[in-house]
């Protein structure tokens, strides 16, 4: 595996590009050298700047992938890392950067002026890695896709303490394929604030975003684009940070769009939100209409509020985060009770709230045995009502309680029993106390 | 065609003081948008402001989404809910000058489809682009060869 080395202040695409003395002087003049697996230094004053379109596809592979390190050069083959390198694009002039790369250290910068130029990461599939690197868009005219992610759908692309900077208010990121984004500060304040961060175009595959701080964008913003929710993928927020009243995931208008979680996730000091939402609803974390020997962390008492939209309904209801409780019972009926509480008058009835239960039921193997006899037998089958309770919750009105006996097959295998609330009744807010209750 | 009603509800007050708002955005043809957030203040009037200021963002991303999803069904988009004709194909025109790659020829492939089937006419077309005739020729020219070359890679079968 070769070395490479490129320095904008001195170097010379006909040099070998093997010494700092005989350095490239761009990173396309590297990559049109080395090959796959090779390492590419850059140096920490390199800034390089072209007013045409950037196409930076190294020749790494899946198995050997190039690596573009910035550099202090006052070592051969260097010994520090730096992250001062830059690389611009002027005028009307785009980024590609893709195939199979890890960069380091590296600030690019796309476009000047009334222009709308974007950057593409990760474009043509493979696996490409960014660490401690910042994407600009210089541009002041707007564009959707003012940065595309994995944008043909099959790559993968990470990005580790990486911040993007916009040009236009009406800047987004856009993603098709699997996005990891992590121990990052998203956005750079001191550019625009994108109306709405995400907006996914066309792509099907998840994006990740795990301690990712989204402060900088203030005034109650919508981070994803709800409306362009329509293909399917998991998006999942974990222990991130918002600006006050951020809307991290606004209800998909779209079935075909999933269910998509915030775990952990606040502008505010909690540690114990979750949040699910989907087309038919969301469930969120409540600390006031909380049951009075229910759900608690040691500190704060929850419950979980799910509420319907117009959508839910039985065939798709909305299903809950799964809730899960051990249990060391075995050959032996187990009795599951989960309480609920509502403002529906009376207690709702099987077909409008219901629970299903994974057990292992089997001593063979861990395969889950599912039982679903606390809702309706099936379609057709008439409603009854769920159980009557006197617990004591903080809030709402009638209470109420799902039951089920685990008896054929009984749990063979000591483990966690698992429930997911099902909520069909359209337009709805239920309050139910994940704390499972086996008997 | 854009959103009439944006209601807000303020709920309890959580165990940190702040509470749930949720956001019903509504349309002539009913609700079309809901969105939920912790809310600092306790004042419904905040929330309603906060409401109102979003509905005209929504406005434009439910547009947006109507023409993507339109955009992916090889037939005409009509009728459209929240946007007309003329606001659909300048959209068009956006989202165009926007894409490249196969998502650019599949584009390309279902506006000349919309030609062809008489859906849009190519004044239509043209003024949405503010290109005169002959550049509009150019441009269609274009399309139409992007939509054979997708319509081939479309048409691919192994051995």
């Amino acid at each position: 595996m070769a070395i490479f080395y490129v320095r904008s202040t001195d170097g010379n695409n006909v040099d070998s590009g093997a010494t700092w003395a005989l350095a490239k002087a761009t990173l396309a003049g590297a990559f049109s050298a080395c090959a796959a697996g090779d390492t590419v230094y850059v140096s920490q004053v390199h800034a390089e700047t072209q007013a045409s379109a950037m196409n930076l596809g190294g020749p790494g592979s899946s198995a050997n992938p190039v690596k573009v390190v910035c550099v202090n050069d006052g070592a051969e083959p260097p010994t520090a890392l730096a992250t001062s390198a830059t690389i611009t694009t002027t005028g009307n002039s785009a980024f590609d950067i893709y195939n199979n790369t890890f960069y380091y250290g590296i600030t690019f910068s796309c476009g000047s002026g009334a222009v709308s130029a974007q950057t593409k990461l990760a474009s043509s599939g493979g696996n490409s890695r960014f660490e401690n690197c910042k994407f600009i868009k210089a541009g002041t005219v707007g564009n959707t896709a003012a940065f595309r992610l994995a944008d043909l759908g099959s790559g993968r692309l990470e990005l580790n303490n990486c911040t993007f900077k916009f040009g236009a208010t009406s800047d987004s990121l856009s993603m098709a394929g699997a996005v990891v984004w992590k121990n990052s500060v998203a956005v750079d304040g001191a550019g625009s604030l994108p109306t709405s961060l995400f907006y996914n175009a066309t792509g099907n595959a998840p994006v990740i975003l795990d301690g990712v701080d989204f402060s900088a964008m203030t005034g109650s913003p919508t981070l994803w684009n709800a409306a362009v929710l329509t293909a399917a993928r998991l998006i999942v927020y974990r222990n991130c940070k918002f600006s006050s009243g951020t809307i991290p995931m606004p209800t998909p208008n779209n079935p075909e769009s999933g269910e998509h979680f915030i775990i952990n996730s606040d502008s505010g000091a909690t540690n114990y939100l979750h949040s699910v939402v989907g087309y038919y609803g969301r469930q969120d974390v409540e600390t006031s209409i909380v049951r009075t020997e229910g759900a608690t962390d040691g500190t704060t008492p929850i419950s979980w509020k799910i509420i319907t939209t117009a959508n839910s309904k039985w065939a798709f209801p909305f299903e809950s985060i799964p809730m899960a409780v051990w249990n060391n019972s075995t050959a032996a009926n187990v009795t599951v009770t989960v309480y609920g509480v509502w403002g529906g008058g009376a207690v709702p009835n099987n077909d409008e709230i219901w629970m299903e239960v994974s057990y292992m039921g089997s001593s063979a193997t861990p395969i889950a045995t599912f039982n679903t006899a606390n809702g309706t037998a099936d379609f057709l089958a008439a409603a009854s009502a769920q159980g009557s309770d006197s617990s004591t919750w903080g809030g709402s009105t009638t209470k109420f309680k799902m039951s089920v006996t685990l008896s054929a097959p009984q749990p063979a295998m000591k483990g966690l029993i698992y429930v997911t609330v099902k909520a069909a009744k359209p337009s709805t807010t239920f309050y139910v106390d994940p704390r499972i209750v086996l008997s | 065609m854009a959103i009439t009603s944006s209601a807000v509800s303020v709920e309890n007050p959580q165990i940190d003081g702040r509470r749930w708002v949720a956001e019903a955005h509504s349309d002539a043809v009913g609700v079309c948008a809901r969105l939920s957030y912790l809310g600092q203040s306790d004042a419904t009037s905040t929330a309603q402001g906060i409401a109102n200021a979003r509905a005209a963002l929504l406005d434009a991303q439910l547009a947006d989404a109507e023409c993507l999803d339109r955009v992916q069904i090889d037939a005409t988009p009509l009728p459209l809910r929240f946007q007309t004709a003329a606001q659909f194909v300048d959209r068009l025109r956006s989202f165009y000058r926007s894409l490249d790659r196969e998502d650019l020829a599949r584009l390309a492939r279902w506006i000349t489809r919309r030609i062809d089937d008489g859906t849009v006419t190519v004044a239509q077309l043209r003024n949405a682009w503010g290109l005169t005739v002959g550049e509009w020729a150019t441009l269609e020219s274009k399309m139409r060869t992007l939509r054979a070359q997708i319509e081939a890679i479309d048409a691919a079968v192994g051995e």
